[in-house]
């Protein structure tokens, strides 16, 4: 791209004044690269923001809980790997452990299902509607998860909620057996459902918009039904848009925090302080004051979210574009 | 961030308008103090009537006071000269090796006012038996009941835990659907617990972070059998107080009695309840037969504290004691106030009050505040979340709370081994 119209060794005769040419294409070559320089100073330049605050907001936190994490709270001085040992000998960890596994594979699993059946309908739908239906499901994404708490509290009431009917059929008289019954990582996994079904629909839906209109009309013309042409075809076309999907998710479930600590507005039988990873780093953080174990646990969150989307990404060879 | 009261910045600015015309500026302190919306009322009253104290007001919400302290702590700046706490295991929480915030009161206060508190008021600010700071408020357990649909019943008020669980299994035989309380709730659970006299987490005299957790004593036994009992008869219903449900049932007149805080008449029975006038009456908390005379538990009441390290210790103890003793602050305050002589100013207006059925009510309140439990105190873990967390769902399917008490005993030990506590087991 460089040097593409500047040949090597011009031909003689037809390049007949070769040293004053070779000064010109020289110019053109120095100009060139000096318009590419501007070009990325004005790219970095609108970039600029957003990595500052990225910068501040994002990286610079991480590294500095990963640095915490390895030093001693009251005394300041490097504690080596003591922080995990501790935060790894918490016997509530392994509860919240599984806690929160249960919560995103229940989770993950709605959001796959959920969302790709959800996305292929929109897809088959007449345009309008389709747009229509799509807002639809956007507009509870909108909503705050502090809100999405509150709202599911009132749905798992039996005195309030448009479902009373469903939860005396099985007994349920109260909304703390309610919430017993379904149990808190399906309650959990409901109202996260809820929360980011909506953002993901339109995602996908962009996705399998965008698909060649040609290749619908070739599985067309050799008899595939929709249906079929959904599963076989639509959905192999957007499987990375699907898998960046349970990347997010699921580094997204990990960090589970909001939901649970919000549960005790529905009364204190209900409160639960560490039921999920990210309220025992909480916890230790301002309950018991000691930063570093706070940051061992995060930093484990974090290795572990790490860990899960590289497998993925790697797995499925996500970056390659030789397609 | 928490969020500034202009207060300071007129303060300042009239500080400015003094200084321009030329008057002899009076040396100013400074203080910073924290609390939450209630309490911004009295100090700004303490700031009018205080002379060279200036009262920089920040408000904190009480269950983040614990959080902002320990990052503004950290970071070593704007560090409150007095704060209010919201809650039993705060002063534990600030005073551990890590947040080391309060000051040491006793030697710095007059004994004869410190005296002058109830019994075992300040007990939650006692941390390994240094008071640390002084409470602004009780919220002991007393009876408050149905005195029109008892007479209605027959029934005579229990002053027995044993007539209290007769009561209930009457109560299931004759009049169903009426009940005396919760059995998912985890405070009203914890209170019947010690009142029973259960070591849950038992500081020892002596010893330092040291808590006896020992919870299969017959002590416990009896108070868990009890609640199993009149849970299974009904007595006991499965949603708490707070609950929807257990607010409706209240307010067709079903709960007959219940075992609450000094607050439960003024500000669950009376507006959440929709209790008639007339019909609420108090009592003093029952007894264990066996026992010379009743020991209640607590449901909440504040505090307030100093900084250790404070610039001003003066003027900060002073704002301290005016804000817990003095009849200008107490006598019209929301809640039971912990300095006898203003509680009883502060309860004239329950005697009087038509609301409730007899002029009784500020008497078994103040009889009660007398058998307040010593072990009511400050511990740096919220024990109620740990009930909440390993019985209520339990009782909830029908379980059997004297059955998970070895199960609550495990938790609790951890959780306090955790929190930085030694355990003896018995």
């Amino acid at each position: 791209m460089r040097r593409a119209h500047v040949p090597a060794h011009p031909p003689p005769g037809r390049w007949g004044v070769t040293a004053g040419m070779a000064s010109g294409t020289a110019q053109l070559a120095r100009a060139l690269r000096a318009r590419k320089r501007r070009n990325a100073i004005t790219a970095y330049l609108f970039l600029a923001p957003y990595l500052v605050l990225l910068l501040m907001f994002g990286m610079f936190p991480v590294g500095y809980a990963i640095g915490l994490s390895f030093f001693d709270t009251i005394s300041g001085a490097f504690a080596g790997l003591s922080n995990y040992m501790l935060a790894l000998e918490d016997f509530r960890l392994r509860r919240s452990f599984v806690n929160v596994f249960t919560y995103v594979a229940i989770w993950v699993s709605l959001m796959l299902a959920g969302v790709i059946t959800l996305a292929v309908i929109i897809d088959m739908m007449p345009r309008r509607l389709g747009t229509a239906v799509r807002t639809m499901t956007f507009l509870p994404g909108a909503v705050t998860s502090a809100a999405v708490v509150v709202l599911w509290l009132f749905l798992l009431d039996p005195l309030v909620s448009p479902f009373g009917g469903v939860y005396a059929l099985f007994g349920l008289g109260n909304r703390f057996q309610v919430i017993d019954a379904i149990g808190l990582a399906s309650v959990f996994a409901l109202m996260g459902f809820f929360a980011y079904a909506g953002g993901w629909i339109v995602v996908l839906h962009g996705a399998l918009t965008a698909l060649p209109e040609e290749v619908m009309e070739a599985a067309r013309m050799d008899g595939c039904k929709p249906v079929a042409m959904a599963w076989r075809i639509k959905i192999p076309m957007i499987w990375r848009s699907i898998a960046l999907m349970a990347v997010l998710s699921i580094a997204n479930g990990l960090q589970l925090f909001v939901e649970p600590h919000l549960l005790g507005l529905a009364g204190p039988q209900l409160a639960r302080n560490d039921w999920s990873l990210n309220q025992l780093a909480y916890q230790y953080a301002f309950s018991l004051g000691d930063f570093g174990v706070s940051a061992a646990l995060s930093t484990i969150t974090l290795a572990l979210a790490m860990s899960i989307a590289l497998w993925i990404v790697l797995g499925t060879r996500f970056y390659r574009i030789d397609q | 961030m928490p969020e500034r009261h202009p207060t300071a910045v007129n303060g300042a600015l009239a500080l400015i308008a003094v200084a321009m015309t030329a008057a002899p500026a009076v040396a100013q302190t400074t203080l910073i103090v924290w609390g939450d919306t209630l309490r911004v009322e009295s100090y700004k009253v303490y700031d009018e009537i205080t002379e060279g104290v200036e009262i920089d007001i920040v408000t904190v919400a009480p269950e983040e006071v614990v959080t902002k302290l320990q990052l503004s702590m950290r970071a070593g700046s704007e560090i409150p000269d007095l704060i209010f706490i919201s809650d039993a295991p705060n002063s534990a929480m600030l005073s551990t090796r890590r947040t080391d915030y309060l000051m040491e009161l006793e030697s710095r206060l007059d004994p004869a006012l410190l005296a002058d508190f109830y019994p075992n008021a300040n007990a939650p600010c006692i941390v390994n038996g240094r008071l640390v700071c002084l409470r602004s408020d009780l919220a002991h357990n007393l009876i408050w009941y149905d005195k029109q649909q008892m007479e209605a019943f027959g029934y005579e008020v229990p002053t027995t835990w044993e007539e209290f669980q007769q009561l209930g299994a009457d109560l299931a035989e004759h009049h169903p659907g009426h009940f005396l309380g919760s059995a998912v709730d985890p405070y009203g659970l914890y209170g019947m617990l010690m009142a029973a006299g259960c070591d849950t987490a038992t500081t020892i005299e002596g010893r330092d972070d040291t808590l006896l957790v020992d919870m299969q004593s017959p002590d416990c036994l009896r108070a868990a059998e009890m609640i199993d009992a009149m849970a299974g008869n009904g007595s006991l219903i499965k949603s708490g107080p707070f609950d929807p449900e257990f607010a409706a049932s209240a307010q067709e007149g079903k709960l007959l009695l219940y075992v609450g805080p000094t607050w439960f008449g003024e500000f669950i029975l009376k507006p959440s309840y929709e209790i008639p006038a007339g019909r609420i009456a108090a009592a003093p908390p029952p007894r264990w037969e066996s026992e010379p005379g009743p020991v209640t538990w607590s449901f909440g009441g504040g505090g307030f504290g100093v900084w250790k390290d404070t610039e001003h210790p003066d003027e900060a103890l002073d704002m301290l004691v005016w804000l817990t003793t003095s009849e200008a602050n107490q006598k019209d305050a929301v809640t039971f106030p912990p300095y006898s002589p203003v509680t009883r100013l502060w309860g004239e207006k329950l005697i009087t009050d038509q609301y409730y059925a007899d002029d009784q009510v500020f008497a078994a309140m103040e009889e009660a505040a007398t058998y307040a439990d010593p072990n009511y105190g400050a511990r740096r873990f919220d024990m109620p979340s740990v009930i909440g967390k390993i019985v209520s769902p339990i009782m909830a399917s029908g379980g059997s709370l004297a059955d998970t008490i070895p199960a609550l005993e495990e938790e609790i030990r951890n959780t306090a081994r955790v929190s930085g506590y030694d355990i003896v087991e018995e």
